[in-house]
C-alpha cells in the first residue's frame, strides 16, 4: 500500500510517454493512413512534424488561455508565457520556412534544418525554464508542462529524422543482368546490384 | 500530510491535469490523422497557416494583457 502511489506515478508517467510517442511520433496516421498520395520520405516526415509543432503550440496557447480564465495564472505570468510562446512560434515558423524551401534532401539542406531546429529547441527550453517552471500554481504548472510535451515530441521526431534517416541514394542506370557462369557481370551483381533490385 | 498522502495528492493532481487538456489533445490527433490524406506541400502549407494563426492569437493576447490587463479570454 505504501508503494502504490509511487507505482501509480510511474505508470502515469509511462502512459504519458507512450501516448505522446504513439500520437505524435513516426508515421502512424491511424485510420486515415489508408490513402497516402506520396511515398514516405524524410521530407514528408519532417513536414508532418512541422505541422505537429504548429499544432502543439496552438494547444499550448489554448491551455494558457484556459488557465488564465480559471485564475490559475496571474497577469504577469500570462504575459511572460505569451512572450516566450511568441518566440517559440517565431522559431517554429522559421523552421517551416526553411523546410518549405528545401527542394532536395541533401546534407547541406539538413544542416540548415538542424540550425533552425536548434533555435526551436532553445526557445522551448526558455519557455519551460523561464516560464512554466516559475508558475506559482502547481496545477497550472502541471497542465502547462503537459501541453509543451506535445511540442517536445514533435521536436524529437524532427531531430531523429534529421540524424537517423539515411539520405536517399541515387537510382543507378539499369545494367546488364548477371550471367549464370560468373565473370565480370556476376561480380558487379554481388557488389550491390541486388540492393537496387530490392 | 503523510508522505503517502502527499504522493496520492500528486497522482490525483497529475491525472486532473491530464484530463483537463484531453479535449485539446483529441483535436490535435484528429488534425494529425488528416495529414495522411494530404500531400507534403499541403502539409507544409497547413503548418505555415497554423504558425500564422498562432502568431495572431498570441499578439491578441499580448495586446489584451498590455491594454486592460484582463487575464483569460
Amino acid at each position: 500500500m505504501r508503494t502504490l502511489p509511487c507505482k501509480m506515478t510511474t505508470m502515469l508517467a509511462l502512459a504519458c510517454v507512450i501516448f505522446f510517442n504513439t500520437a505524435l511520433a513516426g508515421d502512424c496516421d491511424g485510420k486515415a493512413a489508408k490513402v497516402s498520395p506520396e511515398q514516405p520520405s524524410a521530407v514528408r516526415t519532417l513536414a508532418k512534424a512541422s505541422d505537429d509543432l504548429a499544432g502543439g503550440i496552438k494547444l499550448t496557447i489554448s491551455t494558457k488561455r484556459q488557465l488564465a480564465r480559471e485564475r490559475l495564472l496571474d497577469r504577469d505570468e500570462e504575459l511572460l508565457l505569451t512572450n516566450l510562446m511568441l518566440d517559440v512560434n517565431r522559431t517554429g515558423k522559421e523552421y517551416n520556412r526553411v523546410l518549405t524551401s528545401v527542394e532536395r534532401d541533401t546534407s547541406q539542406n539538413r544542416a540548415a534544418l538542424r540550425n533552425a531546429l536548434d533555435e526551436v529547441t532553445k526557445s522551448i527550453g526558455r519557455l519551460n525554464d523561464e516560464g512554466v517552471l516559475h508558475i506559482k500554481s502547481e496545477v497550472a504548472r502541471q497542465r502547462a508542462g503537459l501541453a509543451i510535451n506535445g511540442i517536445r515530441a514533435a521536436i524529437a521526431v524532427i531531430g531523429n529524422t534529421l540524424t537517423s534517416t539515411p539520405l536517399p541514394t541515387p537510382t543507378p542506370a539499369p545494367g546488364p543482368l548477371p550471367t549464370p557462369n560468373g565473370g565480370k557481370d556476376a561480380a558487379s551483381f554481388r557488389r550491390g546490384g541486388l540492393r537496387h533490385v530490392i | 500530510m503523510s508522505s503517502d498522502e502527499d504522493r496520492f495528492a500528486q497522482v490525483i493532481g497529475a491525472l486532473n491535469a491530464g484530463l483537463a487538456v484531453l479535449p485539446e489533445f483529441h483535436q490535435l490527433l484528429e488534425e494529425r490523422r488528416r495529414q495522411g490524406e494530404m500531400s507534403t506541400q499541403e502539409i507544409l502549407g497547413r503548418a505555415g497557416a497554423r504558425f500564422d494563426e498562432n502568431q495572431l492569437a498570441l499578439l491578441e493576447d499580448l495586446a489584451r494583457l498590455m491594454g486592460d490587463g484582463t487575464t483569460g479570454r
